[in-house]
């Protein structure tokens, strides 16, 4: 009797049930990758299949640079899939060129470790640890410059080549429920190795240097990975042409910074700085400094656009112009920049015409 | 004039991805409307306001060459606008997937007459060109129509 | 309706008896994923995979388990959790064995789960009283048969939107309409090879 009442919900809840449990009993068996074997360059890892390559490789300790985190928008986390990688996907063709394709490079955040399979990653990627380390100070270096110094906890050291940066990871805030990752030029003494210095430059509306200037506190624990970056001192007897505007300054400093008296006399650095005003000007005084006690070493801050009350005797005019000015020959030398894309391009430009080879100058790819 | 609905059923999929990444991206900020309804909104507004957009497209375009090649100096274009140029390292991949990664950099304009100031990213002015997008309500670059009605005096 | 073969069904379901045409079924993606030609084809490719799988299965569910229970009229509520819990399998299935297909599928399938013409194939076999194979060849027939129609409608709109000035009153889903229905009344020239109902 009540059975005919029973009868429509019970079945119901039945179908529900056993659908239930095919969906269930396909996740256990088709989602299940088991235990896969994945190369890097030639070491052979065995990893749980089914996820990113990009996640799978953070597990083994090898950090590849991203810094979307994985959402397929930055682009940065290139490598060259060698074998076990189906088709290019569809989230990561727009962000692949015409280069990669050829080169089957492909991003480490989409493609997925589902069976044996081998990448290749620049050697040095090996090297890149992931450090947790407290601000110890944070100070105004120019009314939207900060000087940004953090104690490594774990690991305790870090070994890097002046001239590297490292990645840094902000927290969510405010309406941002993301964090990102962006990469800053160290700009400490290297030999310093328990701490990590930045120099950061406020951009506008951005993720990270809206966190970095808002809301983080000394005290407060951070996550930074690196070294990452191929911008450092080569070994050479040419004349070093140093140029940087803004936070460009960061790696710069770390190279002069970490070079000896001797080479210093041999190498015979000219630092050109490139600013606005002189409340876009830092560290002059750290660097008069530096030039009374190296004679050889020599600082040219020049302002683009000095104000009247600048009272500023220096030199003056865009940095191109001044570099022209004094070094008019400069075939034996080599350039170091860092500083805005479009500040390089205009650099390159002029260092080439003053007789510098393109092969020796140098700077950060990650712009 | 906006006819198509507001719900996920019936738009575009490939629409909620950008919608989504938008979104992630702080594109579309405080924006309660769909991207399928904003993008219409702001085209009905555009067609109301009577405003030739290729014209403005191609004032801000010629704003953004001659600002970058003033590398962060102030330009003067024909005494009527100033234009400057900002610019930080990095690169951003356009959120609608089209392979275009614009530089982190923001043009400020100034008009001498009206002394009405402007300042859009160089991947706003590409967003608003290729998709129509003009960003959403509270988003920090978001391109007024009004606004820019008012500062090209149209 | 034992005398209709399969095959004929087959035909009928994609030309004559078009799911999308004759009935206007599963209108809402139709209108809106029609805009271009690949990701009309993306969600095509979906339907028909859907289509075919749950076609079979709600007719194993009808008569295996609601017509011996009596609890025929649970039909729809049936139905729908198994299109539901099909889709989500069908989705497993497609992210293990192509990584390529679940990313360009990823998106649709959810879609297809609230599309109308999937639950509406599945009535029509039950109403029709198809047997087991003319069910198959109706489930796959009505899939391909509305890829066939938004394939038709996505590429007439990819031309239009670069040769055709169309009147601002009529822009978006009003040309679209005007247009389905002309394709509407194409498909009826097909009506005189063969008819089913």
């Amino acid at each position: 009797m009540y059975l005919s009442y029973l009868l429509p919900p019970l079945a119901i809840a039945g179908l529900a049930t056993a659908l239930a449990i095919i969906i269930l009993l396909a996740e256990r068996y088709l989602m299940d990758y088991g235990e896969v074997e994945l190369k890097v360059n030639d070491k052979l890892y065995k990893v749980k299949g089914g996820s990113t390559v990009l996640s799978t490789l953070k597990q083994e300790k090898i950090f590849i640079p991203s810094a979307c985190g994985g959402r397929a928008t930055c682009a940065y986390c290139k490598v060259t899939a060698v074998k076990g990688f189906g088709e290019v996907l569809p989230t990561e063709a727009p962000l692949l060129t015409k280069e990669d394709l050829t080169k089957n490079v492909r991003l480490a955040c989409q493609i997925k470790v589902k069976n044996n399979c081998e990448i290749r990653i620049p050697d040095e990627l090996f090297s890149i640890r992931e450090f947790r380390a407290r601000v110890d100070s944070i100070t105004d270096l120019t009314y939207d410059i900060k000087h940004f110094i953090f104690r490594l906890l774990s690991p305790p050291e870090i070994e890097y080549k002046p001239g590297q940066y490292i990645q840094f990871q902000s927290q969510p805030y405010g309406d941002v429920s993301d964090s990102v990752y962006r990469a800053y030029s160290m700009c400490g003494l290297a030999s310093e190795r328990n701490q990590v210095e930045l120099m950061v430059r406020l951009v506008p509306e951005g993720i990270c240097t809206t966190y970095m200037f808002k809301h983080l506190k000394a005290g407060n624990e951070v996550i930074i990975t690196g070294p990452y970056g191929d911008f450092y001192l080569r070994d050479s007897n040419r004349r070093m042409v140093c140029i940087a505007g803004g936070s460009g300054m960061a790696p710069i400093r770390a190279i002069l910074l970490a070079m000896t008296p001797e080479e210093i006399e041999r190498r015979r650095p000219i630092f050109f700085f490139g600013a606005r005003s002189r409340k876009d000007l830092f560290l002059v005084d750290e660097w008069r400094e530096f030039e009374a006690r190296h004679p050889a070493f020599k600082f040219v801050p020049a302002l683009s656009g000095p104000e009247p009350d600048d009272d500023w005797t220096g030199a003056t005019g865009r940095i191109t112009d001044v570099v022209a000015q004094f070094v008019p020959d400069a075939k034996d030398c080599e350039g170091y920049l860092c500083g805005s894309p479009g500040m390089l391009n205009a650099c390159v430009e002029i260092l080439c015409k003053l007789g510098v080879d393109e092969e020796q100058i140098y700077y950060d790819k990650f712009a | 004039m906006t006819s198509l609905p507001d719900r996920p059923v019936k738009a575009d999929p490939k629409l909620f991805e950008i919608e989504e990444k938008l979104r992630q991206g702080n594109y579309l900020k405080d924006e309660n409307r769909s991207l399928n309804r904003l993008l219409e909104d702001d085209a009905a507004l555009i067609a109301s306001l009577n405003m030739d957009m290729a014209f403005v497209i191609s004032q801000l375009d010629m704003f953004y060459k001659e600002a970058s090649e003033g590398l962060g100096e102030p330009v003067l274009l024909e005494n009527s606008y100033e234009v400057s140029f900002r610019e930080d390292r990095g690169k951003i991949a356009c959120p609608w997937g089209d392979k275009f990664f614009a530089p982190k950099a923001v043009v400020y304009a100034r008009n001498i007459k009206t002394g009405a100031t402007l300042r859009f990213s160089v991947l706003g002015l590409h967003m608003l060109k290729r998709h129509g997008f003009f960003q959403g309500q509270g988003s920090p670059f978001r391109l007024e129509p009004k606004e820019l009605k008012s500062f090209f005096e149209l | 309706m034992q005398e209709i073969g399969a095959f004929v069904i087959f035909f009928a379901s994609i030309f004559t008896s078009n799911i999308l045409l004759t009935n206007f079924l599963g209108m809402c993606s139709y209108l809106s994923v029609s805009r271009e030609i690949k990701t009309a084809w993306g969600l095509g490719i979906a339907v028909v995979f859907v289509m075919t799988i749950t076609s079979i299965a709600n007719y194993v569910v009808y008569y295996n388990i609601l017509v011996p229970l009596k609890l025929e009229y649970l039909e729809y509520i049936a139905f729908i959790i198994v299109i539901a819990a099909l889709v989500q399998v069908v989705e497993m299935i497609i992210e293990r064995t192509s990584d390529r297909l679940y990313a360009s599928l990823g998106i649709f399938l959810p879609l297809i789960t609230v599309n109308c013409a999937v639950l509406g194939a599945a009535l029509f076999l039950i109403i029709r009283k198809y047997d087991f194979y003319q069910s198959l060849a109706y489930g796959a027939g009505s899939g391909i048969g509305w890829m066939l129609a938004i394939m038709a409608l996505a590429g007439i709109r990819a031309k239009m939107s670069r040769r055709s000035k169309v009147i601002p009153a009529l822009e978006g889903p009003g040309i679209v309409l005007i247009i389905t229905g002309i394709i509407a009344l194409g498909f009826i020239g097909f009506s005189g090879i063969v008819q089913i109902n």
